[in-house]
């Protein structure tokens, strides 16, 4: 967008609450870079793998006349490292849908900067209780449901270990907290500083 | 204690909570005080439950379908479709905007959002309709309204995701909304002109020959074919047996990217690589809001939220043409609340119990709930689709206002009483390809 | 009451599997005189089968009728192998609770935490197409259908035993798929089910009973060590009747979803037990292929005790 359309009065696209596509921010510090960087890469590498991988099968049934027998399985595992890496990329982005009527609708002012922080205290606390579960979750399938290490939870025809799957989902959780920690520092300053945040 | 779980859900979602993260609040608050005794639900189960729900390919096409329209909007190829699209109706007053709305519905069978369909069209229709004299405000709400066609015309993300948590099929819920889709072009079309009479700055092309128009049809048509082959292959695929839904949309990627970096050469490998990222990100945050409202949901239905709900409407009526409007009601308040995919995932866990109670036909309702939630794209406070256009259009929202009302009230409102009110125009298609029962 | 179970169920609450359920709970409560109170969730309630099991394991569920899921030990498809059941009788002998299948059942469980107390057999597996297929009992001769199968090794063995190609379609996709024309077939449904989920879309079923839909009766072990000897004895006895009940109400079932087939136009093949030998024979001598994920011991016991004479 140019400076020019940012100037109208129009409440912002980010703000409103959409999936929309925005472009991906630029990461500045040396963590952030390492983190979104890992995160494009399995983002792109998963996408097209996925593209390429369905496409195969759906070829192999017609052209070689075979089944890709149980690539599902393979399909299912890099769809949820795609979601959980998109979705982490999404809370360093700031491109998680919320349907802020704060920002869009109340003046600027003390009142204003003490909803921002409430609104970022409990989506970390919130995003921090599921990440705690997705733990949970996570130890149940590298560790076996008697805790034991026997017994592992795997895929039925690749014995794939769920757990592959599973570190997917707490990874997220777990950049999403982050994330959401480091917006809840920054409107605890504003708040206390009586700043835009 | 489901009601207070309602209200921290809502009272996350008015202080601007994530959506996905106010879903985790209000469950939260039912694992900790919910259940029958108000002793909670064992958390533990929670996260496996998401898990076993989102571990399906179909979910996949989301990706896929989302990842082939930014592919092929970064392409541009919106200009080849809407020259071609020029030389049918280029020429009556307000013909532009005409082309603008076809063209939509053109891209809406290519992309499943309408975002992607109005910053691929918009981006090119407004300078056009700028320089045809057509009054700022009136431009951006047109074709904000006209993107909407983009959720209407299959591939759909927000229906693969009703038909994913309803368990319908997906053929039939993308046939649903295609002939209010088809009405809704029309209607737009028509009030786009009826806005415009008399207006005399508005300007008119010259009339063209049926020769010059053949010769027209030719050139462009040459252009547009690599971008119109793409529905082709996705909805005759599906519709004709070739693919499963899933394997169409990641046919559609593989097809994509070689017309865009190729064909139209809108876009180069580091644009492909950007444009993936993106369509990796949008879908992460779609796929995470379905993976709390999953656990969500199934919290709201051991709360017996459904038969709660369907209790509340009969005490105001018992006749189920009058809920059918109450539940009308109920969406258009969410829609004015949350975008489209949020209104989906949320009310349908809900909403289907009671449809299926009150025996209306589920394919009916995929209909009902997709022109309700294109309409809530452009319902204020949450109006993401709206906004867009303002900034795309460098529209001012207050100029906006006027044309947008008279679009929702002479276009979106007798399309929302036909979809809801004359089912055999929804079922019609589902019925006479997919033998969908009346 | 002493003690008050949870009992699971992944049927809905008018299957007819809900209702055995719930006679079982009725029988055990008088037979314990109330020292034992069960209490029934149907319609997966209390999570799919999977979670269920996981639960079982845990001990926070007490009981269930549910399927066993391979994810934890691959040695429990055990009993879903396609082959050793040609009908009802040959069935009744298979699930006896006395018998090897049972036993092996329960060993394997046992490792997990999970006691095996009986089966529920819902119907025979056939198999359903919208094209005829070419010699359906002769399993040499090339079907010329594109059947699509579970993802499951057993599954996709059995049919290439008899004849025909396979395919792997989610589950969700099954029905568009048979209906566009994707695939032709369909193997792996019990005839109710199939009935119920592509009534539609079938034009011929073969009841070729090369496999049943059947699913388990199970308590956590934890569950089950805080049960009195006297009281562990009626519960195993309501169980093995209630397996027994299952399988001849699986005979009526089947023939009443078969009548219903007929009657939406559907063309029934029904076979006598002694026209599937061959059928049973063919996907039989598939079954060494199983030794990978389920070990040399555990599939030549099988065959020892479960191949089609
Ligand atoms: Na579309
Ligand atoms: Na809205």
């Amino acid at each position: 967008m140019s400076e020019q359309v940012e100037a109208m009065d129009t409440p912002s696209c980010d703000s409103c609450g959409t999936v929309c596509s925005p472009a991906p921010h630029r990461p500045k510090n040396p963590v952030d870079k390492v983190v979104v960087g890992f995160f494009s890469l399995v983002c792109f590498s998963m996408s097209v793998l996925l593209a390429a991988l369905i496409t195969a099968a759906t070829l192999m049934r017609y052209v070689f006349q075979a089944d890709l027998y149980g690539y599902e399985e393979w399909v299912k595992l890099f769809a949820f490292w795609l979601y959980f890496c998109g979705a982490g990329y999404g809370a360093f982005n700031k491109s998680h849908v919320s349907a802020d009527l704060v920002t869009a609708y109340i003046p600027e002012g003390g009142f204003k900067r003490f909803l921002a922080f409430l609104k970022d205290l409990v989506t970390f606390a919130v995003t921090c209780l599921f990440l705690y579960y997705g733990y949970e979750f996570f130890m149940f399938g590298f560790r076996g449901p008697l805790g034991t290490g026997i017994a592992l939870p795997m895929t039925t025809i690749w014995r794939i270990p769920l757990w592959t799957s599973y570190l997917a989902i707490t990874l997220g959780l777990f950049f999403m907290a982050w994330y959401f920690g480091v917006a809840l520092l920054q409107s605890a300053k504003a708040l206390l500083k009586g700043e835009k945040a | 204690m489901i009601y207070v779980a309602l209200l921290v859900l809502m009272a996350c979602l008015v202080i601007g909570v994530p959506v996905p993260v106010s879903f985790m609040a209000s469950a939260a608050w039912l694992i900790f005080f919910g259940g029958p005794d108000g002793m909670g639900y064992e958390p533990s189960q929670l996260l496996p439950y998401g898990f076993t729900q989102m571990n399906s390919v179909s979910l996949i096409a989301i990706a896929m379908f989302i990842m082939a329209g930014g592919i092929m909007e970064r392409g541009k190829i919106g200009e080849k479709l809407i020259d071609m699209v020029d030389v049918f109706v280029g020429h009556v007053r307000g013909g532009l905007g005409v082309v603008g709305t076809i063209s939509c519905a053109v891209f809406g069978s290519i992309s499943g959002a309408a975002c992607a369909t109005l910053s691929c069209i918009g981006t090119i229709m407004f300078p056009r309709l700028q320089a045809g004299g057509y009054p700022r405000g009136h431009a951006a709400a047109l074709m904000s309204n006209a993107s909407l066609l983009g959720l209407l015309i299959p591939p759909n993300a927000t229906l693969i995701i009703f038909a994913w948590i309803s368990g319908q099929s997906i053929l039939a819920c993308f046939l649903s909304t295609v002939m209010p889709g088809i009405v809704t072009t029309t209607l737009i079309c028509l009030v786009n002109m009826y806005l415009l009479r008399g207006n005399e700055q508005v300007l008119v092309a010259h009339k063209r020959t049926s020769e010059e128009k053949w010769n027209l049809f030719k050139e462009r048509g040459r252009k547009a074919i690599p971008a119109l082959m793409l529905p082709v292959i996705v909805l005759g695929g599906i519709y004709g047996g070739v693919m499963t839904t899933t394997e169409a949309s990641a046919v559609a990627v593989l097809y994509s990217i070689p017309v865009a970096l190729f064909v139209y050469k809108g876009t180069n490998w580091k644009g492909l690589w950007d444009v993936v990222i993106e369509s990796a990100v949008t879908t992460g945050v779609i796929m995470v809001m379905l993976y709390s409202v999953s656990m969500l949901s199934r919290l709201y239905v051991l709360e017996d939220l459904p038969n709660k709900m369907l209790f509340l409407f009969q005490s105001v009526s018992e006749n189920r043409w009058v809920i059918m409007a109450m539940i009308n009601v109920f969406l258009v308040i969410m829609g004015m609340l949350m975008d489209d995919i949020s209104v989906v995932v949320l009310t349908t866990p809900i909403m289907m119990p009671i449809i299926m109670q009150l025996g209306f036909n589920p394919i009916h309702y995929a209909a009902v709930l997709g022109v309700n939630t294109a309409l809530g794209c452009i319902t204020p406070p949450a109006a993401p689709v709206l906004y867009l256009g303002g900034r795309l259009g460098k529209a001012p929202i207050n100029e906006m206002m006027k044309p947008a009302l008279a679009f929702m009230l002479l276009c979106w409102l007798p399309v929302l009483l036909f979809t809801a009110y004359v089912p055999k125009l929804v079922l019609f298609l589902p019925h006479v390809i997919l033998d969908v029962p009346w | 009451a002493e003690l008050t179970l949870k009992f699971a169920g992944q049927y809905p609450a008018d299957h007819p599997g809900t209702k055995l359920m719930q006679a079982v709970a009725k029988e055990i409560g008088q037979k314990t005189k109330g020292r034992i109170e069960i209490k029934v969730f149907p319609g997966n309630q209390l999570g799919d089968y999977t979670l269920v099991y996981e639960e079982l394991i845990r001990g926070t569920i007490d009981m269930s009728l549910t399927s066993v899921p391979s994810q934890f030990d691959p040695r429990l498809e055990l009993m879903y192998i396609n082959g050793y059941v040609t009908g009802y009788d040959s069935a009744k002998k298979a699930f006896n609770p006395n018998g090897w299948l049972f036993k092996k059942m329960d060993e394997l469980n046992s490792r997990l935490g999970v006691k095996l107390l009986g089966f529920y057999v819902e119907g025979m597996i056939g198999t359903g197409t919208t094209k005829p297929a070419k010699d359906p009992l002769n399993p040499k001769v090339n079907k010329g259908i594109l059947c699509r199968v579970p993802n499951m090794d057993v599954y996709k063995l059995g049919a290439e035993a008899q004849g025909y190609r396979t395919v792997t379609i989610p589950y969700a996709d099954v029905y568009q798929s048979m209906q566009t024309g994707v695939c032709d077939g369909v193997n792996g449904f019990a005839t109710t089910a199939a009935l119920t989920a592509l009534g539609d879309v079938l034009k011929y079923w073969y009841a070729t009973n090369y496999s049943m839909e059947c699913i388990n009766f199970m308590m956590s072990k934890k569950t089950w060590d805080k049960i009195k000897p006297a009281d562990q004895k009626i519960v195993a006895e309501a169980l093995t009747r209630a397996t027994m009940k299952s399988i001849d109400e699986a005979k009526a079932l089947d023939e009443q979803s078969m009548k219903a087939m007929e009657k939406k136009g559907i063309k029934v093949f029904r076979y006598s037990e002694a026209q599937l030998v061959p059928i049973a024979k063919a996907v039989a001598a598939s079954w060494p292929k199983l030794e990978g994920k389920m070990t040399k011991e555990l599939i030549s016991e099988f065959r020892k005790n479960l191949a089609p004479k």
